[in-house]
């Protein structure tokens, strides 16, 4: 078995074990849907308002948008939680521990938090589909879409890590970092189009949203659920890869940088 | 008479101490505050959004938007500023930490829910009056109503949360019902209550208060309905009688916890 392999194998044992974790308190995780479910209610009843005397806006129809938002939520709800975890480790020093052992710390971060996430997303999925099913009617797009989108999804997911990793890793440089995830999940709700597409903002906010990578994490996966072309998913692929690419080499940069400045005091 | 003298002078000393144990740490205290005015302009980023492209959703224009959340901001905050505990009162009932109110000859309602300050309630207190200041709908008129809107939403806020976290004195596990609760109306009272109509308007003027400290607050502070405010101190009233009736025939069933704290 050559080298690759064997990591992946090793990685996948660590999503595995997250994914059983995951099951374990799965009435937690159903527990935490019924707030999407509470949220995606309100908004079939304001578009509902909104599309009242229009069957479309900005190319978008009603149903579009619900199913949009189904997907944004979902996304947002079950994207791996890093960025207070890998800043406690820090603060704290335990991350030292983790340097002696097997594997890369920020890879078994990713995968051990990517186990919950994929379970969270099913089931937050499946509960905001059965919700909108019910009240408005089918997705407008063939099934088989939600393959390749499940690849966006997972790409997302990586871009996401990126970034909360590099805010949790300033906690090499400042004390506290929750303020910088606090305004970066805030950024990320208006420019990543969390409750309203891009196609509803201003031209000049579409505009600065496109040079970011942000609506790449919301946006980039639902557009393609309602409006699946090929050539917008390549696209959508593409701009994923460059910018995890970017960041991932900023992250590996400021990690290495970092465990050199890591002192460990008492035990 | 007396004893409502009473009980007001010891919630004063209960708040002045919370108050200072809050300035004990200012970053923290400044740093919450801020943040929480950062978190509800970024939730208001959406309606600032939506309205560029709709000019208005069922009879509600942008100002209407700047007043709702004003009165609901303002009212959440002077609710979780003096009785911060609010949320958090089905964990002290499930926690068995409801010993440390008994022990006061005080009412224990009112001092269990008081003894905790929410620092971050102040930002949403700062957030209303920055709103409602932009909100254009500024008279002496309108500033009076929205004055009294702003505590009675309070007073409607603090009853709710105080019964639904009496449902504890019941049943096992209500602390997650609490949270549903207390999350359903403070998000349902963010939108404008109009878009809902049949059943789901019933529950939010009964079950989920939400369009008494959202809508009906609203047009009584824009089309100066003076009248109305009767109404919904009237409805302030009866709720807050309510959780009071509700909370102490809870606390005949408490039972203390083994856990063994101690309230500094």
């Amino acid at each position: 078995m050559d080298k690759i392999t064997k990591k992946i194998i090793k990685y996948w044992a660590i999503t595995r074990v997250s994914i059983n974790n995951a099951f374990t308190y799965i009435g937690e995780v159903v527990y935490r849907s019924t707030f999407m479910l509470v949220l995606l209610f309100i908004f079939i009843k304001l578009w509902g308002a909104v599309y009242v005397d229009n069957a479309s806006f900005e190319g978008l129809s009603y149903s579009q948008v619900i199913w949009y938002l189904v997907l944004t939520e979902s996304i947002l709800l079950s994207k791996i939680k890093a960025g207070n975890l890998i800043s406690n480790e820090v603060i704290t020093g335990k991350l030292a521990y983790t340097l002696g052992k097997p594997y890369h710390y920020l890879l078994y971060t990713f995968f051990n938090g990517l186990g919950e996430s994929l379970t969270r997303l099913f089931i937050d999925f499946a509960v905001g589909s059965l919700l909108v099913l019910v009240l408005i009617g089918p997705l407008p797009a063939h099934p088989l879409v939600l393959l390749p989108i499940l690849l966006t999804i997972l790409l997302a997911f990586i871009l996401d890590y990126c970034m909360v990793s590099l805010i949790g890793l300033l906690a090499f440089y400042t004390e506290d970092v929750s303020g910088f995830l606090f305004i970066y999940q805030k950024i990320l709700f208006i420019l990543g189009g969390l409750l309203i597409p891009l196609e509803f903002f201003p031209n000049w906010l579409q505009e600065i949203t496109h040079y970011l990578p942000f609506d790449l994490v919301l946006y980039g996966p639902a557009k393609l659920l309602i409006d699946f072309s090929l050539d917008g998913f390549l696209q959508v692929v593409l701009q994923q890869t460059m910018w995890i690419l970017i960041l991932g080499i900023i992250l590996e940069f400021m990690y290495r940088n970092g465990t050199r400045r890591l002192c460990v005091n008492g035990g | 008479m007396r004893f409502i003298k009473s009980e007001l002078r010891f919630l004063a000393h209960v708040w002045r101490l919370n108050l200072a144990s809050a300035m004990e740490y200012r970053v923290n205290f400044l740093t919450q505050a801020i943040m929480m005015i950062i978190n509800n302009a970024f939730y208001f980023v959406f309606w600032v959004l939506f309205f560029e492209r709709f000019n208005q959703i069922k009879g509600w224009a942008f100002q209407d938007i700047l007043l709702l959340f004003s009165v609901v901001t303002v009212g959440f905050g002077l609710a979780f500023t003096f009785f911060g505990n609010g949320n958090r009162l089905s964990h002290l009932i499930e926690e068995g930490q409801l010993d440390y109110y008994l022990v006061l000859p005080r009412d224990v309602m009112l001092y269990s829910l008081a003894s905790r300050t929410s620092v971050a309630a102040i930002g949403d207190i700062i957030f209303g009056v920055l709103m409602f200041f932009i909100s254009g709908n500024v008279s002496l008129q309108s500033f009076i109503l929205w004055i009294s809107c702003s505590f009675l939403v309070a007073g409607i806020m603090v009853a709710y949360v105080s019964i639904v976290g009496s449902i504890a004195f019941w049943t096992k596990r209500a602390k997650v019902l609490s949270e549903q609760a207390i999350n359903a109306v403070l998000t349902f009272s963010l939108y404008p209550n109009q878009i809902f109509v049949g059943s789901v308007r019933f529950i939010l003027f009964t079950i989920v208060p939400a369009g008494f400290i959202s809508s009906i607050p609203v047009e009584i502070i824009r089309d100066l309905k003076s009248w109305n405010l009767l109404l919904l101190a009237a409805y302030t009233i009866f709720i807050i009688i309510l959780s009071r009736v509700i909370f102490n025939r809870g606390l005949r069933r408490y039972e203390s916890g083994n856990l063994f704290n101690v309230n500094m």
